[in-house]
């Protein structure tokens, strides 16, 4: 007698419940890729959570010495064809500037494949190398880009501003320097007009930033800002900032320290927690809370 | 630089945020900078402070540091003594402006249920610190993946 391979239950599981089953796993690589080889359904509800985030860095520590990897996970994750999934994308390089160079054609046709971006994070974006043809590299991510996370960007106020206009649907913007010296401040550009006014209604994270032209253009431009949220350290032009989203500002992340202190870069934020795992309600004695 | 935090103007304001690294690191500055940002809070919503705390800040309360502890008791003492100093602020903070408190922190999934414990033990010691002007509302306990 041959023996016959019964089909796993597993296979039978709507899909529906296997994506309950993996959304619990969200952020344990491991058990994610372990779900992923299981069948094809499981794949397919695993994957997406697996590609959720594509970074590339040098550091330190790179095999070759600290030179970019670039444009290597970019081609790998597109000749796989997982650049869809991907949701975050960040660029953070040392001492390796993000210039038109780093985007020749076939790159740009691979950066071009990351069609449900939500979230593009770049160090030392030179956005005067990009003008006037910026909107070429980056104006695809317009329809699904809601947060931009930029390091050390290098341009005049207006050049940023107008970079941060080509997103209409943009809602969070984090603009982190490393020294609050230094940030030069041209006047390259100063007639352009931003293309476009997103909502900008999330959260702003500025660190050691001192570009109050910049703030002010936002408003003028932006018609107002309208955070809801903001984490501001070592920041020149932090009343202007309060003052404009007076009417929105529903929290606000602020250093003891700052802004002679001790730098404290601190990772992520309360305010940022989309996932949340527990909160426990001890019993209150003030009412209202 | 306590002027350019006025936060008289922000209507809707109900969480206000710091690290928990930052108030030790500002020393006795921390308490007055604090309160004087409280102080301009005209918002009626009721307010939230969330402090922030790294894992290495609480990691002499986790419970595997339990056996160890005999061979780092000047670690728990001192961290023992930095985490009174800070209940000591928040007290001096609740009289200003009442606020319900967050403990809050950023873990990887294994260490999720130890740094709760860990929280949980600061707040418990605190409350039983005859000296420290612990708060009439019970903080509350969070963490999230990171």
């Amino acid at each position: 007698m041959t023996p016959t391979l019964r089909p796993s239950p597993i296979a039978r599981l709507p899909q529906e419940l296997i994506e309950l089953i993996i959304s619990d796993l969200i952020g344990y690589t491991s058990a994610l890729l372990a779900c992923s080889m299981t069948c094809y359904s499981w794949y397919i509800a695993a994957v997406p959570h697996l590609h959720h985030t594509l970074t590339t860095r040098n550091s330190l520590t790179c095999s070759d010495g600290g030179k970019s990897n670039w444009p290597r996970p970019l081609r790998n994750s597109y000749n796989l064809g997982l650049l869809p999934f991907v949701k975050q994308f960040h660029f953070h390089t040392f001492c390796d500037p993000f210039t038109p160079e780093k985007l020749d054609r076939s790159t740009l046709h691979h950066f071009s494949a990351l069609t449900n971006l939500q979230e593009l994070g770049i160090g030392e974006l030179r956005v005067p190398n990009f003008m006037p043809n910026i909107q070429q590299y980056f104006g695809h991510f317009t329809p699904t880009l809601r947060s931009l996370v930029l390091w050390e960007p290098v341009g005049s106020s207006r050049q940023i501003l107008y970079f941060i206009g080509l997103f209409s649907k943009l809602q969070d913007l984090r603009i982190s320097y490393v020294s609050s010296v230094d940030q030069r401040e041209g006047m390259a550009g100063a007639k352009l007009v931003p293309l476009s006014v997103p909502p900008l209604c999330g959260r702003l994270t500025l660190k050691c930033f001192t570009k109050e032209k910049l703030v002010k253009d936002m408003i003028t431009f932006f018609g107002g800002l309208r955070f809801r949220y903001m984490d501001l350290f070592k920041v020149k032009c932090v009343r202007l900032l309060l003052g404009a989203c007076a009417d929105t500002l529903e929290g606000l992340r602020l250093y003891p320290t700052d802004p002679y202190g001790e730098e404290l870069l601190s990772r992520g934020g309360s305010s940022e927690r989309t996932q949340a795992i527990i909160r426990r309600k001890p019993r209150s004695r003030v009412p209202g809370f | 630089m306590c002027r350019d935090f006025d936060l008289s103007r922000n209507s809707s304001l109900r969480t206000l945020e710091t690290t928990a690294a930052s108030i030790t690191a500002a020393g006795d500055a921390a308490s007055g900078f604090l309160k004087t940002v409280l102080s301009t809070i005209t918002s009626p919503l009721p307010l939230e402070l969330v402090i922030n705390y790294e894992m290495f800040e609480v990691r002499s309360y986790s419970r595997w540091y339990i056996p160890l502890q005999k061979f780092y008791s000047n670690e728990r003492a001192a961290d023992t003594l930095i985490h009174q100093e800070r209940f000591k602020v928040f007290g001096e903070m609740y009289a200003v402006r009442p606020f319900r408190l967050v403990l809050c922190a950023g873990v990887s999934g294994r260490f999720s249920q130890d740094i709760v414990w860990a929280l949980e033990c600061i707040v418990e010691e605190a409350r039983k610190d005859e000296n420290s002007n612990y708060l009439p509302c019970e903080p509350v306990i969070q963490y999230f993946a990171c």
